[in-house]
């Protein structure tokens, strides 16, 4: 009896640590299966050809123009104050967007039909830009290149100094493009910028499509792919706006594509591509600095991971020839231009970094997310929206990180047999980049919440989600949808990605996406209305162009475009003209300031006494603005009604327009 | 008669410059965005069938090319239509070379879909424009601009004074102008239509140090409602 007592406890002290090897086990084994470490379904690929490959996107197409008279009377009716606007906006982006992620996930569509689609849906979130802004320009970078392309129209020539930005003539890529087609076709600048960005977002989601199914090997995963990317936060609007990224983007969208033919040619001894995206690159190092030098860093990062990876040599020729002309087109342009980077790109990057080190060491300098300058708090359903799209992301990438990687032939089964790193590493150099890459994404999340990161973090965003698509859509492609026909499921992922965009819009607009009713102070889109343009329009019809004038943010927009006048920035000359503007008195200093800077003519725009910016400065962000912990008073700003030889030239009882060339000598 | 000719012409003349405004853009966009990139590519012999990857590489090198291109004209100071036209044409024509003995086998697309585009088609307009409405009729303010400039623009020995009616309204205006403690001119009853502008340029005596315009709106009494000022001297 003992005996058998005995041997039972003895089977049990193996037995416990055999079960609890084999729960491990089955945990362990659970988890890889999950996450997708240990084997993958392969996604079944669509056939080629469809007879009937125009049906559905054709009834997508009327759904997505209902969908944009929606958002054109959300659009009216936030404009007639209605505080419901922006949702019924929103909804509007889902009435479009949903149906076609649906049908692009759906396996057994061909891959004709998935680049129509893609075409259609990228082509009608455009319109919502238009939608937003049909009449003129609404954000504030817009009216800086608005100014560039004007010179150029005017004068024939690039280069021409814009003190409101002063690096934005060094890049001109944007700005040319415009002017040819503005020189050809006798469009104004506004309708050229439309054509010109539209065609340019087409470019991009057409080579975007084209890369990922060059690197995925799949149609249907570089389809869905793209749908996601169109989740970055600066898909919809910000990277559409007239603005040099919105062209760079899918010129370097283009130049990845051009690189992976170029090692198709470079296979069979053919090297006349090369020139191709050597003109590419050149042409990207000439519109954008920031896109150029991301353009180096993708191909570099593609090289280390092909160099890794097993890989062929005209892979690593090709990546090798393209960072050279990716890093030394940029620089040389840079150093060509008097190396205007430097002093633009510097400051942000060492604020936005020295913010986010505050940040992990909780210093308690961060920003606030969802909140203005003003403190004004999104609406609880926005911030929600927005977080569970993020979160819906970390969700998705960590289940698709591993799937990813073995998509592109890492090798985890064989791990611990291996006897090198090659035998078991990816022979896909690029996807297995792109997965690491998706990296950049919470990175990004982490720099939106600083002041200063904030801009970085909304700069990565594209960058990011060309990882951020791809691993998602693998993830789609072999742990969600596989090989399922279902409607239901389709349409429950197309709900997602839906979900990412509109949190991807909320996060980047926020407040500011549609136009108010009411005049806001300093508030860019909120802020530029008939009567200030009315007052520019007078300045440059009235007094001619081309005088110098100083006055606030956003009326030197307007001055300097509409007015064609020139403007007062402290980017120019350091002297602030702001404090002339709002100081109580009229003294020695401020007559210095005004001959200082050989002012003809102030403006003085009494609405901005009326509150706080919503951007956060009156002027510059300067002195001025440091001066001021309220709202200037109205006496300040009509202070020159007592100074004599000041003319008071205009008056539409909001905007007054003072005459102060008898101050500065210039009369 | 005269009256209906004068529509006839300028009907004539919106429609003849609406025709020469689509022609040129139609002209305009495979000119920059396609042609240039096309011929590019079938010189290098690099084109492949005329597939979805073959325009989408033409409308990439389309743009690096007109970038480039913009940089050459540049040096001429032609960035403008003649300058374009010149850098683009040989393009075109080369286009035309190669494209013309193309056959391209466009396949004819079924009804329902044509229609559905269509549909699809007028219905984005439609947004578009109603969104251009709502944005053209928005106004946030409802106000009267007055100025006053020196008519010569120097030493205002006859000055400019000028007003422009943006209340949405037909509005009873008084407007004086006064020179040191006297009145040159006054329109005690004027009456401008919603959107109308008006001006006036009257001499002042040389003598005058200040002139200035004083405007009363008199339908809700009389009241200063805007000033402007000049010195003469």
């Amino acid at each position: 009896m003992s005996s058998q007592i005995a041997a039972e406890e003895r089977r049990a002290r193996i037995g416990l640590p055999c079960r609890i090897a084999h729960l491990r086990a089955t945990a362990f084994g659970s988890l890889a299966r999950l996450i997708g470490a240990q084997r993958l379904s392969v996604a079944y690929e669509p056939p080629f050809v469809d007879p009937h490959w125009l049906v559905w996107p054709s009834l997508l197409a009327v759904n997505a123009s209902v969908a944009l008279i929606v958002a054109a009377a959300a659009a009216n009716r936030s404009r007639a104050g209605d505080e419901g606007a922006l949702g019924l906006f929103y909804a509007s982006v889902a009435i479009l967007f949903l149906p076609f992620a649906t049908r692009l996930v759906l396996p057994q569509i061909s891959r004709a039909e998935r680049i129509i689609c893609l075409l259609l849906v990228t082509f009608a979130l455009y319109l919502l830009r238009t939608i937003r802004a049909p009449v003129f320009f609404l954000d504030h970078d817009e009216y800086l290149h608005w100014t560039s392309a004007a010179a150029i129209n005017e004068t024939g020539r690039l280069f021409a100094p814009n003190v409101l930005f002063p690096i934005g003539p060094s890049y001109p890529g944007l700005e040319i493009v415009t002017n040819a087609l503005s020189s050809l076709s006798g469009l104004s600048i506004f309708a050229a910028a439309f054509a010109s960005l539209a065609v340019a977002r087409l470019l991009y989601v057409a080579a975007l499509f084209l890369f990922y199914e060059k690197v995925s090997g799949s149609a249907r995963v570089a389809g869905v792919a793209c749908i996601l990317n169109m989740g970055s936060s600066t898909f919809v609007f910000f990277d559409t706006a007239f603005s040099y990224e919105s062209m760079a983007l899918p010129l370097l969208v283009f130049a990845l594509v051009s690189e992976i033919w170029t090692a198709d040619r470079l296979r069979f001894g053919q090297k006349r591509e090369l020139w191709l995206l050597a003109l590419v690159v050149l042409a990207l190092a000439m519109t954008h600095h920031a896109t150029a030098y991301g353009l180096a860093l993708l191909l570099i990062g593609a090289l280390c991971f092909t160099a890794v990876g097993a890989s062929d040599g005209a892979a690593l020729q090709s990546l090798g020839l393209a960072c050279v002309c990716a890093t030394a087109f940029p620089w040389i342009w840079s150093w060509a231009m008097g190396d205007p980077g430097s002093a633009y790109l510097g400051p942000i990057i060492e604020d936005g970094l020295r913010e986010l080190r505050h940040l992990l060491s909780f210093d308690g300098v961060g920003r606030r997310p969802f909140a203005s300058e003003q403190g004004v708090l999104t609406p609880l359903w926005q911030r929600a929206t927005a977080l569970a799209a993020a979160a819906l992301i970390c969700v998705g990438l960590a289940l698709s990180f591993f799937r990813s990687l073995v998509w592109a032939g890492f090798s985890f089964e064989s791990l611990r047999a291996a006897r090198s790193w090659r035998s078991v590493a990816w022979s896909n150099g690029w996807l297995a980049f792109l997965t690491f890459l998706s990296f950049a994404y919470p990175i990004g999340m982490l720099l939106r919440l600083t002041r200063s990161g904030w801009e970085i973090g909304n700069r990565i965003a594209p960058f990011a989600f060309i990882g951020v698509g791809l691993v998602l859509s693998i993830g789609v492609a072999t742990l969600f949808q596989r090989e399922s026909k279902s409607r239901m499921r389709a349409a429950v992922v197309g709900a997602a990605a839906t979900l990412i965009v509109i949190g991807g819009i909320i996060s980047s607009a926020g407040l500011s996406l549609l136009v108010p009713a009411k005049y806001q102070v300093e508030a860019d889109a909120g802020s530029i209305e008939p009567m200030g343009i009315g007052a520019a329009e007078w300045a440059k019809d009235w007094l001619g162009p081309r005088n110098r004038f100083a006055t606030d943010r956003d009326n030197r927009l307007l001055l300097s475009t509409f007015g064609q006048q020139l403007v007062s920035t402290t980017l120019q000359l350091h002297d602030d003209a702001g404090v002339a503007i709002i100081s109580r008195t009229f003294g020695p200093e401020e007559v210095g300031m005004i001959h200082r800077l050989e002012l003809d003519y102030l403006l003085a725009d009494l609405r901005i006494t009326t509150g706080r910016p919503v951007v956060g400065a009156y002027f510059d962000s300067a002195t001025a603005d440091e001066m001021l912990s309220a709202p200037p008073s109205p006496g300040a700003l009509l202070k020159f009604n007592a100074v004599p030889g000041v003319n008071r030239v205009f008056d539409n009882g909001y905007i007054v327009i003072y005459d102060v060339r008898a101050i500065s000598g210039r009369k | 008669m005269a009256g209906s000719d004068g529509v006839a012409t300028l009907l004539q003349q919106g429609l003849s410059n609406d025709f020469v405004m689509t022609a040129r853009v139609v002209a305009a966009l495979p000119l920059l965005f396609f042609v240039p990139g096309y011929v590019v590519l079938r010189s290098l012999g690099a084109a492949r069938p005329l597939c979805y990857a073959t325009f989408v590489s033409a409308i990439g090198i389309s743009l690096s090319l007109v970038i480039v291109a913009g940089l050459v004209l540049n040096i001429f100071g032609a960035l403008d239509g003649a300058g374009w036209f010149i850098a683009l044409a040989p393009a075109a024509v080369i286009g035309y070379l190669i494209l013309s003995p193309q056959r391209f086998a466009f396949k004819t697309i079924a009804l329902m879909p044509a229609v559905a585009f269509g549909a699809a088609a007028l219905l984005a307009a439609a947004a578009i424009e109603a969104a251009r409405a709502g944005a053209i009729a928005q106004r946030q303010f409802a106000y009267t601009e007055l100025w006053l400039l020196p008519a010569d623009g120097a030493s205002a020995r006859t000055v400019i004074v000028g007003l422009f009616n943006q209340e949405e309204l037909d509005v009873p205006y008084a407007l004086e102008l006064r020179s040191d403690d006297h009145v040159v001119a006054r329109w005690p009853d004027l009456r401008l239509a919603a959107g109308e502008r008006r001006s006036w340029i009257v001499p002042v005596p040389t003598a005058e140090r200040r002139v200035e315009a004083l405007l009363y709106r008199t339908d809700d009494g009389v009241s200063l409602y805007r000033r402007a000022w000049i010195d003469t001297r």
